[in-house]
């Protein structure tokens, strides 16, 4: 297949592999979180983990969308869809995240009319074609999908659509990074820096984690070439005794980033001075609201919102499992009561959610583990 | 269950569903080529002949051929062009009629 063969080739797989290994020093373990939830879903696809020597562990981090949207901004979505009228939209994995008055999927069935999207632009082309409703865009992601809501909302402005509003669950990727620098519960020795968001925000973002932090940054593509290549890139820096912000992601990623896409981001954005992320808890300056000039397409300030804080099911553990402490095999739940059809946790939703990419794809190695500890 | 935007009856490349994998949830980007540009929009197409209407306004001005990194409908980086033996035709082959 073209693009795609080069970098899923097993002979160069397989040296990369034995170049990590000459490495490693002995005795030591590595820690390397990949932050992206994309990279995720390929290290357990095409068994990367099993590439990497014994003492190189990789741990997950909070980069799935899905994952740590909390159950009470759930049941805020839940409350717009139920407002007379009002035809919610969303992307199709917002549809199974459980709230605490259940999914998405369990209100259309009560009655609601919440639609799956693509794109924030289709949720604005559902708004032009039903001028007698509102429609009501549920924004969730990171800023590679951010841009895509503030340009939606600016063609809005532009088409005079006056039925299009956005519930903005928009979260920032470097104050999750600084929140977990900061826990306790966690050494790390480097990130694998996310791929399609430094697209937008670039490299220079993550500086501060290399400089004040003296940790290596590897930006990487999601291929298993790409993720085997930025951990060799982040093991040669340790091997030099440097930390550095690099770009293995060189064909995509600009050091800069997009600076269309920002522009239009500050134009409709702001940050917000607090938000609840699950697991992490509230990070603040972590999220993304209106600016004034466009506070009228805020789907917050048009309705009435409960904005309860809702606590996670006792028996989920996807807090320990985000912040990398928990591996999601050893989640009391994982697999037993809590599994992709009926998820427990949002990481079980998301096919980029570690334990959904552990279920699908990581049973060998669970075998494996298990049989160490017998 | 699935649903997603099928353009003028072009395959369904922009699939989103609940039970399998949300492109647009997983940070997911796709490379696509301009088959054709009007305005801030672009009738794109990947490798396997699917079809759909990307945004451009994050791009600048972009030509037929040209190939573009996309997520959620919208082109998020312009990128590079393919080497000439990886190159994408912008239209299909013309069928070679049999003599």
């Amino acid at each position: 297949m073209r693009f795609v063969d080069e970098y899923r080739d097993p002979d160069l797989a397989r040296a990369l592999s034995a170049q990590i290994a000459a490495l490693t020093e002995p005795g030591r373990h590595y820690k390397f979180m990949e932050v992206c939830g994309g990279h995720t879903h390929a290290i357990y696809r095409y068994g990367v983990h099993d590439l990497l020597p014994e003492n190189i562990e990789l741990v997950h981090g909070p980069g799935c969308p899905v994952c740590v949207i909390p159950m009470g901004r759930v049941d805020d979505g839940i409350a717009i869809a139920e407002q007379p009228g009002v035809i919610l939209t969303c992307f199709g994995d917002m549809m199974r995240v459980p709230g605490g008055r259940g999914s998405f999927l369990e209100a259309n069935a009560r009655g609601t009319d919440i639609r799956m999207v693509y794109s924030p632009l289709d949720a604005l082309r559902i708004a032009r074609e039903n001028p007698d409703r509102q429609v009501v865009f549920y924004a969730i992601g990171f800023e590679t999908t951010a841009p895509s809501t503030a340009l939606t909302v600016l063609r809005a402005e532009q088409e005079g659509v006056e039925n299009f509003s956005v519930m903005c669950s928009h979260v920032t990727i470097i104050p999750a990074i600084k929140a977990i620098l900061d826990s306790p519960d966690l050494r790390l020795d480097a990130f694998i820096g996310p791929g399609h968001v430094s697209t937008v925000i670039g490299c220079r973002p993550y500086e501060f984690i290399a400089r004040e932090h003296g940790k290596p940054v590897v930006c990487a593509g999601f291929e298993p070439l790409d993720v085997l290549q930025s951990v060799h890139m982040i093991m040669k820096q340790l091997a030099e005794g440097r930390s550095e912000v690099e770009n293995q992601y060189g064909r995509v990623v600009r050091w800069d980033g997009n600076e269309l896409a920002l522009q239009a981001l500050s134009r409709v954005f702001e940050l917000r001075p607090f938000f609840e992320w699950r697991g992490l808890g509230s990070i603040p300056q972590s999220a993304l609201r209106f600016t004034p000039a466009y506070a009228r397409f805020d789907a917050e300030q048009r309705y009435a919102l409960p904005g309860v804080r809702v606590a996670d099911p006792k028996a989920c553990q996807c807090g320990e499992v985000l912040k990398g402490v928990l591996k999601p095999w050893e989640c009391k739940v994982f697999g037993t009561a809590c599994t992709p059809e009926t998820p427990i946790g949002t990481c079980m939703v998301s096919s980029e959610g570690a334990c959904a990419a552990y279920y699908n794809f990581g049973q060998y190695s669970r075998e494996r583990l298990d049989l160490q500890v017998l | 269950m699935s649903a997603g935007r099928v353009d003028d009856g072009a395959a369904d490349l922009t699939a989103c569903s609940t039970d399998g994998e949300c492109i647009t949830c997983g940070d997911v980007a796709v490379p696509l080529t301009v088959v054709s540009v009007a305005g801030s929009d672009a009738r794109c197409r990947d490798k396997d002949g699917r079809e759909e209407s990307v945004a451009l306004e994050f791009v600048g001005p972009v030509d037929v051929g040209d190939r573009v990194l996309v997520h959620a409908g919208v082109a998020i980086e312009l990128l590079p062009a393919a080497p000439a033996e990886f190159a994408e035709p912008a239209e299909p082959a013309e069928p070679v009629s049999e003599v």
